[in-house]
């Protein structure tokens, strides 16, 4: 009888580590979405910063100029850092009107967007396998 | 039997043991966890609000380059700049204007001298202001802290524009000195103007409308001009000072703008009536005048550059370069 209660209870570390392992997974795995997408969001939002103050400071005159909408579309790339992957960041250039008293203020309007794989998550049924983080920046 | 009852009883006492542990553990995990998202979204809320205070400071500084801006329309173009960037409700914003000192690289800020040299404006409306800051903090609202009474944080940022109009020129000065005074000169070398029958400096017409005093003292300090000139060209001296030349000068010593482009030309006919012909594009340093005005003034600059190029950024709307500072 103690010998059957003895084997019983052999098996309890085994399932309380299991429990646990998967609880320390599972937090640990937030933390990694948690900051992958906290880092990418910084990123994307400081690569609209940066085409917007490129647009308005470096001699970018006109978002219609395919040239121009190229080279600071390049610029804007290039301000990504890895691990995110210049290549996939849209950006779009051009200007926006806003009227304030019947003063009509243009502004060069940068948005940038990116389509972030979310890891594992996609492993689990029913939660996205990605996101899109966007930004926009105006400056004039 | 000893060993089997020691390792029975080890089992007994350590079943659960490690579940206790996680259990005990997991709130002062789940505490980091939730420390480090309030705080890290509020890191990110500061460094998106740096990026609207960029852009509202930048903005502003624009302002500064023309003819009249007061303290209320600079602070309302803050305030709409940054509501355009998604910040309009913020916890405190503040406006401050003054004069970019290169040598310390900071804004000298207007009123707030207690000694030594005061900076020559008082608020954003005087036209010696050539830069500004931004100042802001906006209440960012906590996932968990709250639970601890910590409802908001409030993390700030600054941002500081200026036109930089000191040592760099966007384009040359509206005025000319004869070539021939400066021809042998070195680099670093004083040379005179002035006292001198017919004249052997004179303004010249960049395309701006400096026929007149006033016209005249604004695009000398903000190196307005409106066209691009070459190397060949004749420039027209234009007609008249309609103000006092010195003034002009005692303004350029006054806002640190001595460094200047400036261009070389042919001798100026007499009464500086003729066009002149553009021969170089120089950097000069102004150091002092005589005293005089009028056709009399004559001023002692010292030779920085020769043969330069003049950068052209601005030369069409004549906007001086805007520097951001963070």
């Amino acid at each position: 009888m103690k010998a059957r209660k003895t084997v019983a209870e052999c098996g309890a570390v085994l399932v309380e580590a299991a429990f646990t392992t998967i609880l320390l997974l599972l937090m640990i795995t937030g933390i990694f979405h948690f900051s992958t997408v906290f880092s990418a969001s910084l990123n994307i939002r400081n690569a609209s910063a940066v085409g917007a103050r490129a647009a308005i400071l470096q001699g970018y005159t006109d978002y219609t100029d395919n040239t121009q909408n190229s080279a600071l579309v390049a610029e804007v790339q290039s301000a990504l850092t890895p691990p995110l992957t210049p290549a996939n960041l849209s950006v779009v250039w051009d200007e926006v009107t806003v009227t304030v008293g019947g003063t009509p203020i243009v502004y060069q309007r940068v948005q940038t967007s990116y389509p972030l794989s979310l890891g594992f998550l996609h492993l689990v049924p029913g939660l996205p396998n990605s996101m899109t983080l966007t930004a926009e920046t105006r400056m004039r | 039997m000893n060993r089997y009852n020691k390792n029975n009883n080890h089992l007994k006492q350590e079943s659960g043991y490690a579940l206790v542990l996680v259990v005990m553990a997991v709130p002062v995990l789940l505490s980091f966890v939730a420390f480090v998202i309030d705080v890290g979204n509020a890191f990110r809320m500061q460094r998106t609000l740096q990026y609207g205070t960029d852009a509202a400071s930048l903005a502003a500084v624009l302002l500064l380059d023309e003819a009249t801006h007061t303290d209320a329309l600079v602070s309302s173009d803050v305030i709409q700049t940054l509501n355009d960037n998604g910040f309009s409700s913020l916890n405190s914003l503040s406006t401050s204007c003054g004069i970019w000192d290169e040598s310390t690289q900071a804004i000298e800020f207007c009123g707030g001298c207690t000694g030594g040299t005061c900076p020559a404006c008082t608020d954003c409306s005087d036209t010696n202001v050539n830069a500004i800051m931004v100042g802001a903090s906006v209440g960012v609202s906590t996932y968990f802290a709250k639970l601890f009474g910590i409802t908001s944080l409030f993390p700030a940022v600054s941002s500081t524009a200026y036109l930089n109009t000191v040592g760099i020129s966007n384009c040359i000065r509206p005025f000319a000195v004869e070539f021939q005074i400066i021809d042998t000169l070195a680099i670093g070398d004083f040379f005179t103007v002035g006292n001198n029958e017919p004249a052997n400096w004179g303004k010249v017409d960049l395309g701006i409308n400096s026929s007149s005093g006033k016209s005249f003292e604004e695009a000398m300090l903000t190196n307005t001009c409106e066209s691009e000139y070459e190397v060949g060209n004749t420039l027209s001296p234009g007609t008249g000072f309609g103000g006092p030349i010195r003034n002009v000068f005692d303004q350029i010593i006054d806002q640190g703008k001595q460094d200047m482009e400036i261009a070389l030309v042919s001798p100026f006919p007499n009464g500086n009536s003729d066009v002149v012909t553009l021969l170089e594009f120089a950097k000069v340093r102004f150091h002092y005048d005589n005293g005089k005005n009028g056709q009399n003034w004559s001023g002692t600059f010292e030779v920085l550059e020769r043969n330069i190029t003049p950068p052209t950024g601005g030369a069409s709307g004549g906007i001086s370069p805007r520097m951001l500072v963070q």
